[in-house]
């Protein structure tokens, strides 16, 4: 077959931008993990149990617009948004590492450009089951809310709390995720120390917290701590004993964590492949 | 200018040794490294992407430091050994998402990826197929398409003929020279000497993470010729064949190892093997085996570094 070099000519417009670059990764990515069947099963579960039956139940029963209602949602959704996290997030890294692929990146991306894509990969598929419904469920109660204009505009900072608290879910589980893609080429291995992170530190809080009668150790918990720094965003009673910046505090020590190991793993070291 | 300066280059991964004291420089146009498997050739072609750094020495690319370095990394054009293309996407989806990482608009990297692909020999229906389907040659035709798809100034290329048939490799062989005639380098890294005589004269001979020899092709072909070769005959007849074989001229001596298997050595191996055959078929031995196990590099090796 003859090789026609006359087309192999030199590109005179301008290379886009780092961020350019991430949005296409994680466009590739994000279409790619959509694909997957599971993924849209637990979606689809995600938006049945947490969205669709309290929209059944607003028709029977008119809703009260309250905070409650809405942090009633994300905490009932825990399970979901764990699997959710787990079946995404376990293949952002570890497919790479496994399709030894990661050299593809790394000769055209800078590491952080892919280390951002990969985390905005994780940031999409997440905003679907936790943030879009947040916001879908908001306008639905007030669409179908028998209470009086004013105090429908009295509560309209609870969007602004819905979209924080999401957004708090989504930078820990994603940050998460990353962490634990990253360190294995078995994305079956990643999915279950995804899952198991926020279980086990579920159940090692409830154990502990029983036994030794001290409440601050439900904060071992990620998903309390998320529970605890909501009720303040939702300003609603904190459940427990502590003050809600102190979960803050664990949140983010935990995203810093997930982040120094990252950068461990890819600017400090080498990736063997 | 040297594109590739290495000095005193060292790598080791435990008690392993990939690299020791790798020294060379590497001028413009295409250079084969060869080596046997294990030699250091994808050790040191890793350092130089920037995918590993050195424990010890010093190495500049393009005039720059490879380790964590994104503008060289969009200069070059790699083409690891391993296999890493995504099984579940065309090439042609393939080649596109990687061309958008270099930073091209949607057009111009669907017009890339086409061009790249159709540059190494992929057609039109086999670039929708996806990947999975695909032989092991078409892989290797993709991984260098990807490699290309950038116009790099260097291209870096580990093994890229492993896998192919032989319009295959025909068709890479006339890519890469054809590049070079464009002015991009190329550094092919081989455990065939044979092929990278085919694509260039200038090669580095890598051994035991060192460099053994640098320099034109021929002149090292001339000193691995001087080496005794060694052939090994299986026949129906081993004395008779070996007596036969005495009589040659281009043969120094023959062992014969049992009644079936005699060992010649020759100054001379391509004049030796046109009267092999002669023999057998004049005097109508039976033959059904004829190896050389100078043939592999670790033997032509040994005999470099004892010298």
């Amino acid at each position: 077959m003859g090789i026609d070099f006359q087309k192999y000519g030199t590109w005179d417009g301008a290379r886009s931008s780092s961020f350019s670059r991430a949005m296409a990764l994680i466009k590739k990515e994000t279409i790619l993990a959509l694909k997957s069947k599971w993924l849209i099963a637990l979606i689809v579960l995600t938006y049945f149990f947490g969205v669709v039956t309290r929209m059944i139940s607003i028709v029977f029963t008119p809703v009260k617009f309250e905070p409650a209602f809405f942090q009633g949602f994300f905490d009932d959704s825990q399970l979901w948004f764990i699997l959710v996290s787990a079946v995404v997030g376990a293949g952002l890294i570890a497919d790479d590492l496994k399709n030894k692929s990661i050299v593809l990146y790394f000769s055209r991306l800078p590491k952080s450009t892919y280390v951002a894509g990969k985390f905005g990969v994780a940031a999409s598929v997440l905003s679907i089951v936790v943030l879009l419904p947040g916001i879908v469920l908001f306008f639905m109660a007030l669409l179908s809310s028998s209470e009086s204009l004013a105090h429908l505009l009295d509560h309209m900072w609870i969007l602004g709390a819905i979209v924080l608290v999401a957004l708090l879910i989504i930078a820990l589980m994603g940050s998460v995720s990353l962490m634990i893609s990253g360190l294995t080429s078995d994305k079956r291995y990643a999915g279950a120390g995804i899952f198991m992170i926020f279980l086990l530190s579920d159940i090692v809080a409830g154990v502990m917290k029983n036994i030794l009668k001290n409440d601050r150790l439900a904060m071992i918990s990620l998903w309390n701590d998320i529970k605890v720094v909501g009720s303040h965003l939702f300003r609603m009673q904190n459940p427990y004993n502590f003050p809600w910046y102190e979960s803050l505090l664990v949140v983010i020590a935990v995203m810093a964590f997930s982040a120094g190991i990252i950068y461990w793993k890819f600017f400090k070291k080498e990736v063997r492949v | 200018m040297n594109i590739i300066s290495a000095s005193n280059l060292s790598k080791w991964y435990g008690e392993v040794i990939g690299l020791n004291q790798f020294t060379v420089d590497i001028g413009g146009g295409i250079t084969g490294i060869v080596g046997p498997n294990g030699a250091g050739k994808t050790t040191f072609i890793r350092i130089i992407t920037g995918m590993i750094r050195q424990n010890k020495g010093t190495v500049e690319v393009l005039g720059e430091k490879p380790w964590n370095n994104p503008s060289l990394n969009a200069k070059i054009g790699y083409c690891p050994e391993h296999e890493m293309l995504y099984p579940w996407m065309s090439a042609k989806e393939f080649l596109i998402a990687m061309a958008k990482m270099h930073g091209y608009s949607h057009s111009e990297s669907e017009r890339r990826a086409y061009e790249s692909l159709e540059m190494v020999g992929l057609s039109k229906k086999d670039m929708e197929r996806k990947i999975k389907g695909y032989s092991k040659g078409m892989k290797q035709k993709v991984k260098i398409a990807q490699s290309i798809v950038h116009e790099p100034e260097l291209l870096i290329l580990d093994e890229p003929l492993a896998g192919t048939d032989p319009i295959g490799r025909k068709t890479i062989i006339e890519l890469i020279r054809e590049m070079a005639k464009n002015g991009i380098h190329s550094i092919v890294s081989s455990h065939v000497l044979y092929e990278i005589e085919k694509l260039t004269e200038q090669v580095v001979l890598i051994n035991d993470g060192q460099t053994i020899a640098a320099g034109n092709v021929h002149e090292i072909r001339k000193l691995i010729d001087k080496h005794p070769h060694t052939v090994n005959v299986t026949t129906s007849n081993a004395r008779k064949l070996g007596m036969e074989l005495m009589k040659k001229e281009s043969v120094i001596s023959v062992s014969i190892i049992d009644e079936n298997h005699l060992s010649v050595k020759t100054h001379k191996p391509e004049v030796f093997y046109k009267t092999l055959p002669e023999i057998i078929v004049r005097k109508k031995y039976e033959v059904s085996e004829i190896y050389s196990p100078d043939d592999n590099l670790q033997a032509v090796f040994k005999y470099l570094v004892k010298k």
